[in-house]
This record gives structure tokens, sequence and C-alpha cells, in this order.
């Protein structure tokens, strides 16, 4: 018995109302957290799941992207170079070709990996985050298979209702391929100017897309035997949807006291 | 880029509002990032040049609402001779420019046209310039394709040529800065210099000014990878070169140049120069619908296909039924394959209206990799020791990586966002201790964090990833209570999770040594070894390292090479006792001599092999007296288990004795006393 308890419990005016001992646990970060939600969710679907290289090779991030030349600075920002040919990697897809190239269909299989793209750091987007892209290639897969695949990976992720919309996308690496959306969580309750959505009422929450014939040749596939499709996310995307975290920074930040306040996974 | 509703009515007989035409675009897969007005600004994620000009958008609308093309608003090229009274000119490298058009412009008398095209670019929000710029750019965003202006003053004699930059060559940009050129370079140039760089910009010399009377109007399909070099090597980026970076549409630098021309002139000029370095042969792609079904899991009716397909510009010649010889148009160089057709069957078809099912082949558990799974063990187990997770970016700053040791391992990044952050991490003590001010300035008055990630290395000029465990601690261990002050974080605190970790882990033969790192303190730092290879290091961070980053306290820090832990891993399946047979437990006191540390001591035990000995820990210790010289004092308490059976008195004696000779023999320990069997324990 602790020795500055025992007087207290003695007294006749012993108080059982004062606040218990405890201990404080650690926690998760935010976006790790999600990231395995995302790995758990897939392992469920059946896939396997490993974790991507940070640093790629050139060569084989423009293979696996299926284009010779480097698209124009968007979204995914300009890599980080080491030297002529090393990159750090910019999106999980590139490992997920890498791990896949011993591998023989029928396979189900997802990469996730620590990614840095060349912008400047600004509330909504900051040079580090988390993507994850997985593979499905079987005997006569067709593109509904992608979409019913992605619906169900979406719901239990999410673990609640959302709306889901396709629409078509350039990707380099799926003939054809789409961006997916998920209905807005903010719009759903509230009017009035959104920070998610800007007011569309959808929020673009992966891409996907049927594999091209050429990624199937690299990979020693015979393209008109077996088809298959690709999925992604970006994990810091999805985390800052999921917690209606209106600054992606402070969610990446490792503020221990904000993240014992404001969530719990 | 910013498209116009009433630009595009130039080219399509629209008569929907803008509201529909964003649904429109969004339904083809272009992302609308704003709509105001008659003004939409999309991004499209392609390669494809035609969509960015209105004239390529507008394609894609005709197709989506199925309405005709209007004629087009210029008039075919009339090309002259390679060599005018004018101009002579050369394509010096075919690998870097396959259509080269140039047209010289005496007259600037287009002042009809210019009200209109200042409209046209007022329209887009940009601000209108000189009235050679105003059509140039003009053109450029109706059409997608590059027109550059140069003064023909600038140029020495008549010759123009399309090459490549040579060394010690510069050029001058608009703004005065002087860029190096090189053979990888496409440049514009005459008898004697560069004049611009070919479809990016053109050089100071050569501009547009308002004295400028005679001009000679220049377009090209270039290479595209040039351009995107130089945009990543020399930062230098313009609409011209986010065009010329993808490739072009091989058929309009002579309209393109022509229709500039009459917009200047106010009329049609002779004297089009235009080169290809061959003549242009369409591609053919064969589409099969059947293909097309496998690949949906749809079918699509034939006539739509046709009619998608020839609205954006295919040619489709049927071979047999539902097969087809589909010619592609020149602004298509995206199209290679089947699929790529297939693609746009989708969608203009709209992917969302497509059906959706699971596959078929039954579903079996994923698996995840040894690492991974690892790694959930170990967060546990640090979350119950109170250790917050925490992910840093993997730079580290030059200047702070030199503390740390590695600093000529390190690799460093060629275009870093900042000079703090231009080596890769070799270690991730630095980015945990940047989160411990962060969280220290917020008011915590306790933090304890650890970061599961990766450090980079160059072993023989190759980089090396090596997954790395790293934690820091400092402060207090539990929030403030009303019951008594609560214990503060220090050396054993962490030394007591490491080894915490480790033997829930099943990690066998751990052991410690006193060694000097770089970022510790001398003779508060301790090498962790695992079977006898050392794995990693943890204690006191230097504390100018900690004024350095901003801390005025003390803190604790380990790291640990997790593909070194995981080498040394042997799985230790502990075995729990029957609830019949107790644990013989004895706590026996010794004297022991300055210099001997403990380490000592646990070696000699754990070599000795002890059947059945479960846990050896330390009760009691008292350091020797330095002045004095009197010998320190402790006291182990041992736990040993004899598997099925309760020991006899004798058998537990003559174990326990074992252990003692052994002490006093190779550690030089003096027996102060020995207890009997005073405590029998269960199990569950």
């Amino acid at each position: 018995m602790d020795e500055q308890e025992e007087p207290s419990q003695n007294n006749p005016v012993f108080d059982p109302t004062l606040p218990g001992r405890f201990r404080t646990l650690g926690t998760p970060h935010p976006i790790l957290a999600l990231r395995r939600r995302v790995e758990s969710a897939l392992l469920e679907m059946g896939f396997c799941v490993e974790e991507g290289e940070e640093i790629e090779n050139l060569y084989d991030h423009h293979r696996a992207l299926n284009t010779t030349r480097e698209q124009p600075e968007g979204e995914k920002g300009e890599p980080f170079r080491i030297d002529d040919e090393r990159i750090l990697s910019t999106r999980a897809f590139p490992n997920l070709i890498r791990i896949l190239q011993n591998k023989k269909p029928p396979l189900r299989f997802a990469c996730s990996a620590k990614v840095h793209r060349r912008v400047v750091p600004a509330p909504d987007r900051i040079p580090v985050g988390f993507d994850f892209a997985g593979m499905l290639i079987d005997y006569d897969i067709t593109f509904a298979h992608l979409k019913g695949t992605v619906e169900a990976f979406l719901k239990v992720f999410f673990r609640e209702k959302r709306n889901i919309r396709f629409r078509p996308r350039a990707l380099p690496f799926a003939e054809p391929a789409v961006a997916v959306d998920v209905s807005c969580p903010e719009c759903r309750d509230r009017k009035g100017s959104c920070p998610f959505c800007g007011n569309s009422g959808w929020i673009p929450m992966m891409n996907a897309g049927m594999v091209d014939p050429q990624i199937f040749k690299q990979l020693s596939i015979d393209p008109e035997s077996f088809s298959g499709f690709v999925f992604g996310m970006s994990i810091d995307h999805a985390a800052r949807i999921v917690h209606r975290a209106h600054s992606l920074s402070s969610l990446f930040e490792n503020d221990a006291a904000f993240r014992r306040g404001d969530f719990r996974l | 880029m910013k498209i116009h509703v009433g630009w595009l009515r130039d080219f399509l007989p629209l008569r929907d509002d803008p509201a529909l035409i964003k649904e429109r675009l969004v339904s083809t897969g272009r992302q609308v990032l704003r709509a105001k007005g008659d003004v939409i600004e999309i991004q499209d994620g392609t390669l494809r040049p035609d969509l960015l000009g209105h004239l390529g958008v507008a394609r894609e609308l005709a197709a989506s609402l199925a309405l005709d093309m209007k004629p087009q608003l210029w008039a075919e090229a009339e090309v002259g001779a390679e060599i005018s009274d004018d101009l002579d000119v050369q394509i010096m490298d075919e690998e870097i420019c396959s259509r080269f058009s140039t047209l010289v412009i005496k007259s600037l008398h287009g002042q009809a046209q210019t009200g209109f095209v200042r409209e046209r670019i007022l329209s887009v929000g940009l601000e209108p310039a000189d009235p050679v710029t105003d059509v140039i750019r003009f053109v450029m965003l109706a059409t997608g394709q590059p027109v550059q202006a140069l003064d023909r003053r600038a140029l020495t004699g008549r010759r123009l040529l399309v090459r490549r930059g040579q060394p010690g060559e510069t050029l001058r940009l608009p703004g005065g800065k002087d860029i190096p050129l090189s053979a990888d370079m496409p440049v514009i140039a005459d008898e004697k210099k560069p004049l611009a760089l070919a479809g990016i910009t053109v050089g100071e010399a050569a501009g547009i000014i308002s004295t400028t009377r005679e001009v000679v109007l220049i377009s090209g399909i270039f290479a595209p990878d040039p351009a995107a070099a130089i945009r990543r090597r020399l930062g230098i980026r313009t609409d011209s070169s986010d065009r010329t970076e993808r490739g072009g549409d091989f058929s309009l630098p002579p309209l393109a140049v022509n229709w500039a021309g009459r917009m200047l002139s106010g009329e049609d000029v002779p004297g089009l120069i235009d080169l290809a370095v061959r003549p242009y042969k369409p591609r053919t792609v064969v589409l099969r619908k059947p293909r097309i079904a496998e690949l949906l899991g749809a079918e699509i009716e034939e006539a739509f296909i046709v009619r998608t397909l020839t609205a954006l510009g295919f040619r489709l010649e049927s071979q047999h039924a539902g097969i087809w010889q589909v010619k592609v148009p020149s602004f298509r160089s995206d199209i290679e394959r089947e699929a790529d057709l297939i693609e746009e069957v989708a969608r203009f078809y709209g992917v969302d209206r497509l059906p959706a099912a699971l596959p078929r082949r039954p579903l079996t558990a994923g698996e995840g990799t040894e690492a991974r799974k690892g790694d959930a063990e170990l967060r546990s187990l640090l979350f119950h020791q109170g250790f917050d997770e925490a992910v840093n970016s993997a730079f580290s700053d030059p200047e702070k990586a030199v503390w740390f040791g590695n600093e000529n391992l390190a690799l460093e990044i060629r275009n870093p966002l900042d000079l703090q952050s231009a080596l890769l991490r070799t270690t991730l003590l630095p980015g945990l201790l940047g989160d411990l001010v962060l969280n220290l300035r917020r008011g915590a008055e306790g933090i304890h964090l650890f970061e599961i990630g990766r450090v980079f290395l160059r072993r023989d000029e190759s980089p090396v990833e090596r997954r790395s465990l790293a934690l820091v601690t400092t402060g207090r261990l539990a929030p403030p209570l009303w019951l008594k002050s609560e214990p503060e974080s220090d050396f054993f605190f962490l030394k007591g999770t490491c080894e915490g970790f480790l033997r829930e882990l099943g990690f066998e033969a751990v052991s410690f040594r006193g060694e000097d790192f770089p970022c510790l303190q001398p003779g508060r730092s301790l090498a962790l070894f695992v079977k006898g290879e050392k794995i990693g290091f943890l204690g006191r961070i230097r504390s100018d390292i900690c004024e350095a980053f901003g801390i005025d306290r003390d803190v604790w820090g380990a790291e640990i090479d997790l593909a070194a832990m995981a080498s040394k891993s042997s799985r230790v399946h502990r075995r729990y006792f029957s609830g019949s047979f107790p644990c013989v437990s004895r706590s026996i006191s010794f004297h022991f001599p300055s210099g001997l540390n403990y380490q000592t001591i646990r070696d000699v035990v754990d070599r000795l092999s002890v059947p059945g000995l479960e846990d050896m820990s330390l009760s009691e210790w008292a350091a020797p007296d330095a002045e004095s010289g009197s010998d320190g004092r402790m006291t182990l308490q041992f736990r040993v288990h004899f598997p099925g059976r309760d020991p006899t008195e004798d058998e537990a004696d003559a174990l326990f004795q074992k252990i003692v000779k052994a002490l006093q023999g190779e550690a030089g320990l003096q027996l102060i006393q020995g207890g009997k069997i005073d405590k029998r324990t269960r199990k569950d």
C-alpha cells in the first residue's frame, strides 16, 4: 500500500471520489494509424501487403508508370532527386511493380509506402506522405470487378455509408482509368463554404484503372490470358477527410497533446 | 488552363449553359478546379497536347454533346519553298525537331483583329500586352500550338537554324538573366548566335518591342524531353514550354503561324516556309468489339462506339463485323494501343454507368510481411510504456547531422526545398528532438516519443535503406496527481523500456556495454548487443546538442537498427507453470568492489545457463564509497522453476550455491548473507 495513500483511506473523511491513478498510454500517429487501417482492410479482402522502399530507381519509376518521360508537375509534385538514377518515391505504384516482378498470377497484392513530393509546405500539402497501391490480376477480370472491389474497400475503410462516384481520369499505366470520389462528410451536415470539397459535394479519394497491357508485358504476363486492375490512394489525404482536419500539416506534426484531445481511432 | 465558354463557341455551336458544360467536362475526365461565370478552369492531368487549347476541349464537348464542329477559323496554309527572299531555314538535328514553320510579317496592319484578340485574352483572365504577343498567345490558347515571334532586326543574315545549344554559348532571357546553353537544349539561332529556346521562350535580344516593325513567326514540333529537363534544371517554365513538354499536333505549326500572320497583317501573307523531317503517317490501331466487353464487363452498342470515336476525330474502317482499323488523328499522339481506344469508349459511355461486381475467385486471408507484424507488436509495447508514435520526413539538416555521426555516409538531395533539409537522414534522433521542442513549446511537461522509420546510408556509392527505431524521453512520466509526485523519466526508464520490449519480443542474450557515441554524453551511454552483435545505443543526449535544439532539460535517447535486431530474433516461447508446482525464490546479498558493473554479474549468471532459472533481478543496490574505499552492496533475487515437480531443499540449495560460487569466483563478489528458500510462489 502506498504510504501517502494510506492515511486518507483510514481517515473518517476519506473522499473516495478523488481522481483515480492511471497510467498514460502512448498514442498512435493519426496518419500511421490510418495506414494500418488501410492495410487491415486490404488483408481482410485477401491482399498480401508489403512495405515499399523510399528510394527508387528512376528507370523503375518511369517503366512502372509506363512513360519514358516525366509528367508535367501536377498534383503529385516533382520528385526529390538523389542522383541521375535515383529519386525519392512519389507514389507507391512503382514499388508495387518492382515487388511483383517475380510473382505469377493470379494474385492480389498491395504495397504501402512513405513518399516524398517536392511541394512547398502549405496547410493542405506537405512534402512527406503515405500512399498505397493494390493490384489484382486473374482470368476474366473486368472493369466491373474494379468498381466492385473499390466500393468494397471504401466500405471497409470508412466504416460508414458514403456515396461513391467514378469519373474518368488519365493514368499512364492504366486504360481505362478512373478517379474515385466520395461524398463529402461536411456538406452532408451543413451548408455554406466547405473546406473539403469546395461545395461540390465530392472529394477525390482514389485512383484506379485496368492495368495497361504494356505493364503486363513488363511483368512477363500474357495480357490476352490475364487482365487486372490497380487502385491506390494517398493515405495522408484520406486521413484529412477521415479526421475532418482542416489542415494536413497539423495532422502530420507530432503534437502529443493535440492527438490526445482531438482524435481516437 | 482557363476555358471561356464564348471562345468554345468559335469552334462549336454550343447552346448549353456553363453548368452543363462543366458537368460534361468532369464526366469525360477533366478536373474542374474553378468555375465562375463563363470561365471554367480545368486540369486534365494527361500528356495530351490538344487539351491545352480551346479547340481540343471543343472536340471533346462535340463528342459528349453529339454536336458537329464548326468549320475551322483558319484557311489551309499555302506552303512556299524552304528558302524565301527573306529567310533560309534549316533543321540541323532531326532528333530535336520534326517540323518547323516560319513566316515573315513585314507589316503589322491587322488592327481590325486586335480588338477581338484582346477581348479573348481578357476573357480568360490574362492581361493584354502588345499586339504581336497578344496574337501569338491567342493562337496558342485557341489551338494549343505555341508560336514564337522574333524581331527580324535581331537576325544576323538570312539563315535561321534549329540546332542544339553549344557549350560556351549563353542566352539572355527577358529580364536580363543569362543562362548557359548545352547540347541537350534545342535553340533557334541565326548564323552567329542563339535567339530563342525552341518552344520555350525567346531571348531578350530577339524579343518584340514597341519599335518592332518586322516579325518572324516560328512554330514547331520539338522533342518534349529537353523542355522538361530545362524546367527541372533551370526552373524555366512558360505557357509554351508546358505545351512543348506534351509533344504537339504535327499538323498545326504551319496553320498556327499562318493564322497568326493573317491576324497581324490583316491579310494572307505569302512566303510560309514549312520543313518536316519526314511525312506524317497516321498510326492505325485495331479495335475489337469483343475485347471492349472483356475489358469493361459490359456490352456497348456498335453505333455508339462508331459515333463517339468519329466525333473525336478518329477514322474507322470496318474490316469484319465488330472489328475496325482505326486511324489516329495527329492531335492524339497519346493513342497507341487498343486499350487506349477502349478507354475513349468508356469515357464517353460514362464510367459511372458501367456495372460493378466482385471478383469470382473465393476470398482467402491476405498476408502481411514479418517486418510489419513485428512492428505492430513493438509499437503496442511502446504504447504501453507511454511512448507516443511520431513520424518525420526523410530529410536532415547538414549542420545538425554532424552531431550525430555518420554524416560522411549521408546522401545529398540534389533539389532540396531548403538548406535545412539537404541530406537524407542517417538517424531518426534529430527529427524526434525537433518534435520534442514542438511539444515543450506547447506546454508539455513530459514527452516520450518513438519513431519507426527508415534511415539512409551510402555504401559503395549506392544508397542503402535501413529500418530503424528511435526513442526520446524527458520529463514527467504521468500526469500530475494529488496523491504524490509521479516519477520523472531518466536513464534507467529508457534502459528499462528497451530491456522490456526486447524481453517481451522474445530476444535472448541481450547485453549492454559502456561505449561513447557522438550524440551521447560520455559515461552516460551504452551500446546494446543481442547475441553478441551491436544493434543500437542509448543514453543521455549531450547537453550542448539539446541547447542547440532549444531544449533546456535532460533528454535521453536510443536508436536501434531494426534489420539487425530482426536478424537476431529467436522467438522464445515462454513456459508457463502448471498450477501445482511452485517457483522457488531466494534473495542473496553481496559486497562488490569498485569498478565492477552489473552487466559483468549478469554475464556470469547467463554463462552458467542454470536450468530452470526464470529470472534474476536486482532488488537492492548501494554504490561503493569512493572516499572511504568501502565496497558497494547489492541484493540479487533469483527465481527458479523445476518443471513438473516440487524440489527438495537440498536441490534448491545446491543450485543457488552454484550461482554464488560463480559470482564469487568470476565476478569477485563477497557473500553477505544467503537466505534459505524464503518464498514459494505460484504462477498461473
